[in-house]
């Protein structure tokens, strides 16, 4: 029977439509489709490095556009760290966030510094129809006292940044996603990414 | 995640999960009517499987595994209580094994306390509620189309498709589910639609591995007592509400090796509900062709629920054990075994069930929650097990 205890799991939680689905199969597949088929939930197996262990990270891609909450309350009780996703180019879709924040933090009833969070501006390709800018997603994370970063499942840009970075958080386990454990942490931390999505 | 009390259509959308050996998932949404060939293809899709020789696999809690045909529909209604969907390479089959969340209940999650709450009478009268309702749903397709889509296929009719017609004759328009149920792995054309047949029978082993769970999950030998005697009384007051097959279920869950062991257990009831048991057990004897159910369901009048397993028993042995053409013509004599059935089935929902609630201790929303939201154990190896550690042999 697989290894249970050995698993780290990230949720991915975000209004329909903003990119959840294509950021975890970039992640995971590297691969990016343009057609939208929305998810009622699926999951996905990475193996990563824990402790100089291998360790296998699971991902579940939630659902935007059902409504499922009996699965939200499972997903977040049963979840380790979570990827907050909203696209830029929809203000709805942020602030639809934070209804999901909230049920993360009832639920947790923790102290919400300990678990790792991340909020994603997805679709930052999208120069056109921007509706979000940056320093915005940047106030709400400091607001919820999660880290922040601007991604793009199409150019995969920030993608694999935001699951490290992610994984960087958690402080009870030292994971990284290369099995080698040859990438550092200290090569690539957030201030680097926050800058680089300011420029554009 | 399929929703109990509604009626199924062929064209009705389930939402399930098939699964890798890996015990990743895919949600995926169809009609019952979808053969397992287009699930599997779906699925392999989303999980990034290459097509080709793959199978849709049950697993089931014990870790059996069964084959799903391709042809086969009403998927994921006609899995058993806590099988799960998974999909394989044909030569990787070994490695597929249950979920954890297909084992049931732990230690720490029995309902015992709830229970014993809870009245035997109120817990009795929602389950006949929501039984009723899922009775009430079974096989309710119109015959008219199937009707019409024979007539068109008539130099070509399968072996169902005579069936059914012999049925149409006889006045039976409604009567597809029992019949397809009773014919699965006969070859048939169209799409056989017994999704809403398939809820009630899952439901029925859904009650029987209810009392069991339960009782093995009681660490402590007076509450497991307690709670022998609360299944008893809930089944005696589901029989006065003529749930013949919720009463009969949990009492055959309580005759299972697991339960049957607790010597222990039994001695600690009281002599009254003792007899009330065996009056119960009585029922569910096989013996002479199951003399006395017949005898007892004979002096019953509408609304009742009939035992199920024993309905469809006697469809099977109708039907394998007689031939469908005699000289290629339909033997009516089979047909009028099969109509027996289905005529006894029509009789027992002659009146709807509407009897109010009795005095209550619990809110309504509270306890109709519990019963449709069941969780059981129904591996016989976890339950023997469990049996053997609160009343270890002597
Ligand atoms: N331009 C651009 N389009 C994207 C990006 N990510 C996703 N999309 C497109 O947005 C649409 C929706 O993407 P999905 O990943 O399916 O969205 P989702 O959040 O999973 O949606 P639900 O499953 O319904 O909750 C698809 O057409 C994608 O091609 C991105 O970074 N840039
Ligand atoms: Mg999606």
């Amino acid at each position: 029977m697989p290894e249970q205890s050995n698993d780290y799991r990230v949720v991915v939680f975000g209004a329909g439509g903003v990119g959840k689905s294509s950021l975890v199969q970039r992640f995971v597949k590297g691969t990016f489709r343009e057609g939208y088929v929305p998810t009622i939930e699926d999951t996905y197996t990475q193996v990563i490095s824990c402790n100089k262990n291998v360790c296998t990270l699971q991902i579940t891609d939630t659902t935007g556009s059902h409504q499922f909450p009996a699965m939200m309350r499972l997903n977040i009780t049963k979840g380790h760290a979570f990827i907050l996703v909203y696209s830029v180019t929809s203000r709805q879709s942020l602030k639809e966030l934070s209804a999901i924040w909230d049920a993360i933090l009832e639920t947790k009833n923790e102290a919400m510094g300990d678990i790792p969070v991340m909020l994603a501006g997805n679709k930052c390709d999208e120069t056109e129809s921007r509706e979000v800018n940056c320093s915005e997603g940047e106030e709400q994370a400091k607001r919820w006292r999660c880290n922040f970063m601007e991604t793009s499942a199409k150019t995969n840009f920030n993608v694999k940044e935001l699951f490290q970075e992610l994984l960087n958080m958690e402080k009870n386990r030292n994971m990284t996603l290369s099995l080698d454990g040859k990438e550092k942490k200290s090569q690539k931390g957030p201030h680097k990414f926050k800058e680089k999505c300011c420029l554009m | 995640m399929i929703e109990k009390g509604e009626i199924f259509f062929g064209f009705s959308a389930v939402i399930f999960r098939v699964h890798c050996a890996d015990h990743t998932y895919c949600t995926l949404r169809f009609p019952l009517e979808a053969p397992a060939a287009l699930i599997k293809r779906s699925a392999a899709d989303k999980l990034g499987l290459k097509q080709g020789d793959l199978l849709l696999v049950e697993v089931k809690s014990t870790g059996e595994r069964i084959i799903i045909p391709d042809r086969r529909t009403c998927v994921a209604t006609g899995l058993s209580l806590n099988g799960a969907l998974f999909i394989s390479p044909k030569e990787h089959l070994d490695a597929l094994t249950p979920l954890q969340e297909q084992m049931g209940p732990g230690v720490m999650d029995g309902t015992g306390s709830f229970l014993e709450s809870v009245s035997s009478q109120e817990l009795a009268y929602w389950l006949t509620v929501t039984d009723w309702e899922a009775f009430q749903c079974i096989h309710p397709v119109s015959g008219g189309s199937l009707q019409r889509d024979f007539a068109a296929k008539a130099p070509t009719w399968s072996f169902a498709q005579i069936l059914n017609v012999a049925f149409i004759v006889m006045g039976f328009n409604h009567c597809y589910e029992l019949l397809y149920k009773v014919l699965e792995g006969e070859s048939l054309s169209g799409q056989p639609m017994t999704g809403n047949l398939d809820v009630f029978i899952r439901r029925t082993s859904e009650l029987q591995y209810w009392a069991a769970t339960e009782i093995c999950l009681a660490t402590n030998l007076s509450k497991r007592s307690a709670l022998m005697r609360k299944f008893i009384k809930v089944a005696a007051y589901c029989q006065e509400y003529g749930n013949v097959n919720g009463a009969l279920a949990i009492v055959s869950g309580l005759s299972t090796p697991a339960i049957s062991r607790l010597n222990h257990t039994w001695e600690k009831l009281p002599t009254r509900i003792r007899k009330v048991f065996g009056e119960l057990e009585g029922l569910t004897d096989p013996s002479r062709n199951h003399r006395r159910y017949r005898m007892y369901v004979g002096t019953l009048k509408p609304p009742v629920i009939p035992y199920m397993p024993i309905l469809l028993k006697d469809m099977t042995f109708s039907h394998e054990g007689n031939q469908t053409l005699l000289d290629s013509l339909v033997n009516f004599e089979k047909m009028h075994l099969l109509a027996q059935s289905l005529r006894m089935m029509r009789a027992c929902r002659a009146r709807s069930w509407e009897i109010p609630p009795p005095p209550s201790t619990k809110s309504e929303a509270e306890v109709r929650s519990y019963v449709t939201s069941l969780h059981v154990i129904d591996c016989e190896r976890i339950l023997n097990q469990m049996s053997q550690r609160v009343e270890p042999r002597r």
